[in-house]
């Protein structure tokens, strides 16, 4: 969390009591935007239980040894292909291909927990400097970067990831990280743009640059700040987008391949069976719409909980 | 040949088209003195003239053309058609006599000049007659072919040669000559295929419009031309001088998806369905058990390993792996049912193919597998790559195979099912293959040779093991020198005992025909080698 700045302040005057994070002063009367954010966000029932979810998908992702202890890998048609929930030893079943499907559950969140993590790491730090840039100096260099933008945006997701995928020939979890990068940078530095826009011109950055102030301090220390709510927002729906987006590339072929264990691959696999054995696809597709759906209600509870005027 | 793998499916078809195949009012079958007519699912023929080696084409062109020989319909063994005898003091040329009186449906007798005629057309290289490929061991078959010299570039290909081989010969009328560059025992089998149909004048002087509207000499005639994207339909011909269809007409309804003719078959608009959809087969076969017909159909699909590297080469590490995949398992539990654990390298279905107990690497043993693996060494280490071609619906078995060798041996293994078909058969020819690869074949001709040289012979045309045993070579060069089918069946088979102890490729399975049929039909006549005889169909009503 950024420092406090007591210009966007709103005065609340019933919050003498609101949890302060550490490193951050504290104040009787006048809370930042951020402390006000997040208790506003802890009074939403909606961002308590998408975040516990998130949470709890997180440790699937990233210490499945928490809810199970059989390994994913040890598949044999042995154990039973498309046993059924609630068999003994296999409490949601098996896969077509033998495997135990509790635990594919379990570690399918890895790889689409670590490509929406990394890919959202990336298009911030591509996204957000070229739309400060772009925002902050205009010109020439606003042009180059929102043509830039405008042309990467013409490009079809869908398309161009099945291209840029299937000339590299390897699919793994960096290169659809890399595919959803390219392709996904641009909603976050067109709306850092935006924000940037919004907020040079008003009265503190005037006052900065009349002190003297660089341009890069100007940026880093007065804009940026003011300006990245809109970006956290952003960042947020994307995860769920790219969670998404993974379970569609291993879809449609381009994702992951077998023996990598993943909720797309889970679908792929078992969508022809659906009349058979529908629990193997609803499954995967379950614990996919919750994860994306609690990634897009806590941008949506995050967008209310930052955006002053809508309180 | 691979190529027919996977299917070919016809495409183009709009949806418009597919809206009105699907909705054809099912005219009530006619009264069964006419034999009644027979609604077939077909999917749309690449093209109807002799070259063309797509499984809707032939299925079309059976009906209408008859060939020199035919087969057996339970022991696939070479009855002749239309030849008088074909015979052979060597092996390498050829004489065909032709029986008399047989006519094509315009009027003209089927003469020597009828079948030198057709198959110089199919050969010429610029005619693209897929099927060209037949004739490459007749004498002077080079000389109907031209390099194009940019691939697929803006230059044109130069004129071939010739637009005829030299290894044909009129001897008279109803007399030819062939002559082979290579002796060939089985050469009479192979004039059984579409490829080597006759041709009448009429339609070679008018190609395009024998596409449309063939001029067979078959058991039966075109009614119509070819409504492309709708239907095919053919009734008997009179002019057939041999034995009779037995229904009247046959209407080969063309879908662009199975998926559609299954439902159709389901509302009772077909009679014959021979298409199931994969994911379908397990219903399929459950709710239609009275009126399924299944047999072991000649397609092989194999996991091949590159020679090339190395690591492949220890013969006890291939027999290991092999003894460790449960091909039966696998079939039960992930095709439920839809192919035959492969036995050997051959097709059961073939004469000298069935074998049973032949191939004791193709079982499943564990503990051998992995006392053998110790004995070769070990598995040198690495992760273990099984290629498939991509969105062919190959991953999941292949990564069961991985599970198997895993479980058995303690492999790990990577799939890698990335690239289309075109591409991956490119890897192939380039032999860039890092592990197992699969593979598939389909035979040219009901010769046990058609499973043996292209495939593993020294330099063979479709070899991407790059195995190369002398000793195999020259069982198979013996057989194809033998004096009759059955002696050169003895070799032929012993080069395959080669190919049982050495695993080039590690045998998979046969494919199996899946035959739905309605209520109205009596039963499926089938033939082990061109499959369901239509003609033969008998309807009720």
């Amino acid at each position: 969390m950024s420092e406090p700045l007591s210009t966007m302040s709103v005065d609340n005057p019933a919050a003498p009591a609101a949890p302060v994070g550490p490193g951050e002063p504290s104040k009787d009367q006048s809370a930042s935007l951020w402390s006000d954010a997040r208790r506003e966000l802890l009074r939403n029932p909606i961002f308590v239980i998408s975040s516990v979810y998130i949470l709890i998908m997180m440790s699937f992702a990233f210490v499945p040894k928490l809810w199970t202890r059989v390994d994913p890998q040890d598949c044999q048609l042995n154990y039973g292909s498309g046993e059924p929930m609630f068999t003994p030893g296999h409490w949601l079943g098996t896969s077509q291909r033998g495997c135990d499907y509790w635990s594919h559950t379990v570690y399918g969140a890895n790889p689409s927990l670590q490509i929406a993590l990394y890919a959202t790491v990336g298009i911030v730090a591509i996204g957000l400097p070229l739309g400060v840039l772009a925002g902050f100096y205009g010109g020439w260099v606003d042009a180059l970067i929102s043509r830039l933008i405008d042309i990467v945006f013409a490009l079809p997701f869908l398309l161009g990831a099945l291209v840029i995928l299937g000339m590299l020939r390897k699919y793994s979890i960096w290169t659809i990280t890399l595919v959803l990068v390219v392709l996904g940078w641009t909603t976050v530095a067109r709306i850092m743009r935006g924000s940037v826009i919004a907020a040079k011109n008003l009265d503190y950055v005037q006052a900065a640059k009349a002190l003297g102030a660089k341009n890069s301090r100007l940026m880093f220390r007065h804009i940026l700040p003011n300006a990245i709510a809109p970006v956290f927002v952003i960042a947020t729906i994307a995860l769920g987008g790219f969670v998404a987006a993974e379970a569609t590339l291993t879809f449609l072929g381009v994702g992951l391949q077998e023996p990598a264990v993943s909720w797309g691959l889970m679908i792929s696999r078992h969508d022809d069976f659906i009349e058979t054995w529908p629990h193997l696809t609803l499954i995967p597709v379950t614990v996919l719409v919750g994860t994306v759906l609690s990634f897009i209600l806590i941008g949506d509870a995050l967008r209310d909980a930052l955006d002053p005027k809508l309180r | 040949m691979r190529g027919k793998f996977p299917m070919k499916v016809a495409v183009g078809a709009t949806a418009i088209a597919l809206f009105a195949a699907g909705c054809q009012s099912g005219s009530e079958p006619e009264a069964p003195s006419d034999g009644g007519t027979l609604r077939v699912f077909a999917t749309e023929p690449a093209g109807l003239m002799t070259g063309a080696n797509d499984s809707p084409s032939i299925q079309v062109l059976r009906q209408l053309y008859a060939g020199l020989v035919d087969f057996d319909a339970k022991t696939g063994a070479v009855k002749n058609q239309l030849a008088e005898s074909i015979e052979s003091t060597d092996n390498t040329t050829w004489t065909v006599k032709l029986k008399k009186g047989y006519k094509f449906d315009n009027g003209e007798d089927v003469t020597a000049d009828s079948f030198i005629d057709a198959w110089n057309w199919v050969a010429y290289g610029p005619n693209a007659q897929p099927n060209s490929y037949f004739m490459s061991h007749i004498i002077g078959y080079a000389d109907t072919q031209s390099e194009d010299p940019d691939g697929d570039g803006p230059q044109k290909a130069p004129e071939p040669k010739s637009k005829t081989m030299s290894g044909l010969k009129k001897v008279d009328e109803s007399t030819f000559t062939v002559t082979l560059d290579r002796a060939f025992v089985g050469f009479p089998a192979t004039v059984g295929y579409a490829g080597f149909y006759p041709m009448a004048k009429a339609c070679l002087a008018d190609t395009k419009k024998c596409n449309e509207t063939p001029i067979g000499n078959g058991r039966y005639k075109m009614d119509g031309s070819w409504k492309h994207n709708v239907e095919v339909k053919v009734v008997r011909s009179d002019s057939w001088k041999g034995e009779k269809g037995k229904v009247g007409s046959i209407v080969y309804k063309i879908y662009d998806k199975n998926t559609t003719g299954y439902a159709d078959y389901e509302a009772g608009e077909l009679d014959i369905f021979d298409n199931v959809p994969p994911a379908k087969y397990k219903d399929a076969t459950s709710l239609y058990k009275d009126t399924l017909f299944e047999q072991a159909s000649n397609s092989f699909t194999y996991l091949g390993f590159p020679m090339y590297d190395t690591r492949f080469q220890n013969v006890k590490l291939r027999q290991a792996l092999s003894l460790a995949i449960d091909r039966q398992q696998i079939i039960d539990k992930i095709f439920f049912g839809r192919f035959r654990a492969a036995e050997g390298f051959v097709s059961p279905n073939f004469q000298g193919g069935n074998r049973p107990g032949n191939c004791a690497n193709c079982k499943y043993d564990p503990t051998k597998a992995k006392a053998l693996l110790a004995e070769a060494g070990g598995w040198p280490g690495g992760k273990l790559v099984i290629w498939a071609n991509a969105g062919a619906g190959h991953e999941e078995w292949t990564a069961v195979v991985g599970d198997q060798l895993k479980a058995n041996l303690g492999i790990d293994y990577e799939i890698n099912a990335t690239l289309q078909f075109p591409q991956y058969l490119q890897t192939a020819d380039d032999k860039k293959f890092t592990g197992l690869f699969r593979l598939g074949w389909n035979p040219d001709y009901p010769v046990l040779e058609t499973y043996l040289a292209p495939l593993y012979g020294t330099g063979g045309s479709s070899n991407n093991s790059s195995y190369a045993n002398k000793e195999f070579d020259d069982f198979v060069q013996k057989g194809n020198a033998a004096k009759t089918i059955d002696e050169a069946i003895k070799f032929y088979q012993q080069a395959e005992d080669i190919l049982v102890r050495d695993l080039p490729v590690l045998p998979m399975w046969f494919g199996k025909a899946t035959v739905l049929y309605s209520k109205n039909v009596k039963g499926i006549p089938y033939n082990t080698i061109s499959g369901v005889e239509l003609q033969n169909v008998e309807l009720n009503k």
